[in-house]
């Protein structure tokens, strides 16, 4: 049975937006998904307008369908590789589609940018070991001013503390937020996954 | 009611927590005496088992049991005029969901122990 044109063009135009929404996977995938959603719709609709409404109505917003299968492919790849920059990218990714995603997405900076500076510090000490340290200074009445990092010039009036230690201290930091931030994201990740999964069975009150 | 639209909507959040992981059991036990198409699984649960599966869910979850190597897909020509992709268990599937059913069933047993003095004081 074959659709009737308006129907056809319905279905194409649904799937047109599904693709946009899949951009980032691989072609062939993309393919893939598009083939057996439209094979779907053929036969669970043809050109029967109004169960092809009931069919778009269950599959879901195209652009809501084609994010499932991106944060699937993305969470697998984050999974397997445990690469930050993959789980940066699906968090950010995930950030923009919900409030939870963007609580992770605050961690992800947080807890990234700190391994970031902590590593910094350490294997730039070596090269301008002047430059790089923690500077104290006291500021009268009673209070401190700290300034950690790489500086353009050594301030003259606060003492460096921390001296050769930054290397192995800011390793050992820098280190530990990397893993512990990796860990927290792909657990939220993982539960988040979990939750959405279960929350679609049943969806219709017939359990 | 306010107390009764509470009561239902905290049953509800509960319902969701507690269909947890459920479904991965369902497609996956739903092919394990033959392969399957999309459109087929989603009618053999609603009729055969009255569990409702929305397919913007189920399909990007197959797409997933595929990449995990639960499931083997293949493209097939129906006569129908559109081919079909269909769906079988591999052997990690099949072995992965043995091990899920026998959790289930531990599981729904010894609830079902603690729920019988619930449900028999409601009967009297």
């Amino acid at each position: 049975m074959s659709a009737a044109p308006a129907a056809e063009r319905e279905i194409e135009s649904y799937l047109d937006r599904l693709k946009a929404s899949l951009r980032g996977l691989p072609a062939e995938q993309v393919e893939d998904i598009v083939r057996e959603i439209r094979s779907h719709l053929m036969e669970s609709a043809g050109s029967d307008r109004e169960r092809l409404t009931e069919a778009f109505a269950r599959l879901g917003d195209p652009a809501t369908l084609g994010s499932a299968y991106r944060m699937d492919d993305l969470a697998q790849r984050a999974q397997s590789s445990r690469s930050p920059l993959l789980l940066l990218r699906l968090v950010m990714h995930w950030g923009t589609r919900s409030l939870a995603g963007l609580g992770a997405l605050a961690v992800a900076f947080l807890g990234y940018g700190t391994a970031l500076i902590a590593l910094g510090c350490a294997l730039f000490k070596p090269f301008m070991p002047d430059r790089v340290g923690l500077w104290v200074q006291k500021v009268p009445p009673g209070d401190w001013s700290f300034q950690l990092g790489r500086v353009a010039t050594a301030p003259t009036d606060a003492r460096e503390v921390l001296g050769w230690y930054i290397v192995p201290l800011g390793l050992l930091v820098g280190a530990i937020a990397l893993t512990a931030t990796s860990r927290y994201l792909l657990e939220r990740v993982r539960k988040f996954r979990n939750a959405r999964s279960a929350s679609a069975v049943g969806a219709r009150d017939d359990w | 009611m306010p107390q009764r639209s509470s009561d239902t909507l905290a049953v509800e959040r509960w319902e969701v927590q507690a269909r947890k992981g459920v479904l991965e059991l369902v497609v996956l036990a739903a092919l394990w005496s033959g392969r399957l198409y999309g459109l087929e699984l989603i009618r053999r649960l609603e009729g055969d088992a009255q569990l409702a599966v929305p397919e913007g869910t189920l399909y990007p979850l197959l797409n997933r049991l595929r990449a995990e190597g639960q499931v083997d897909a293949e493209w097939v020509e129906a006569e129908a005029g559109h081919p079909r992709k269909y769906y079988r268990l591999t052997t990690d599937g099949r072995r992965r969901v043995v091990q899920m059913a026998q959790v289930w069933r531990g599981f729904a047993a010894g609830i079902d122990v603690v729920l019988q003095p619930v449900l028999a004081e409601r009967r009297k």
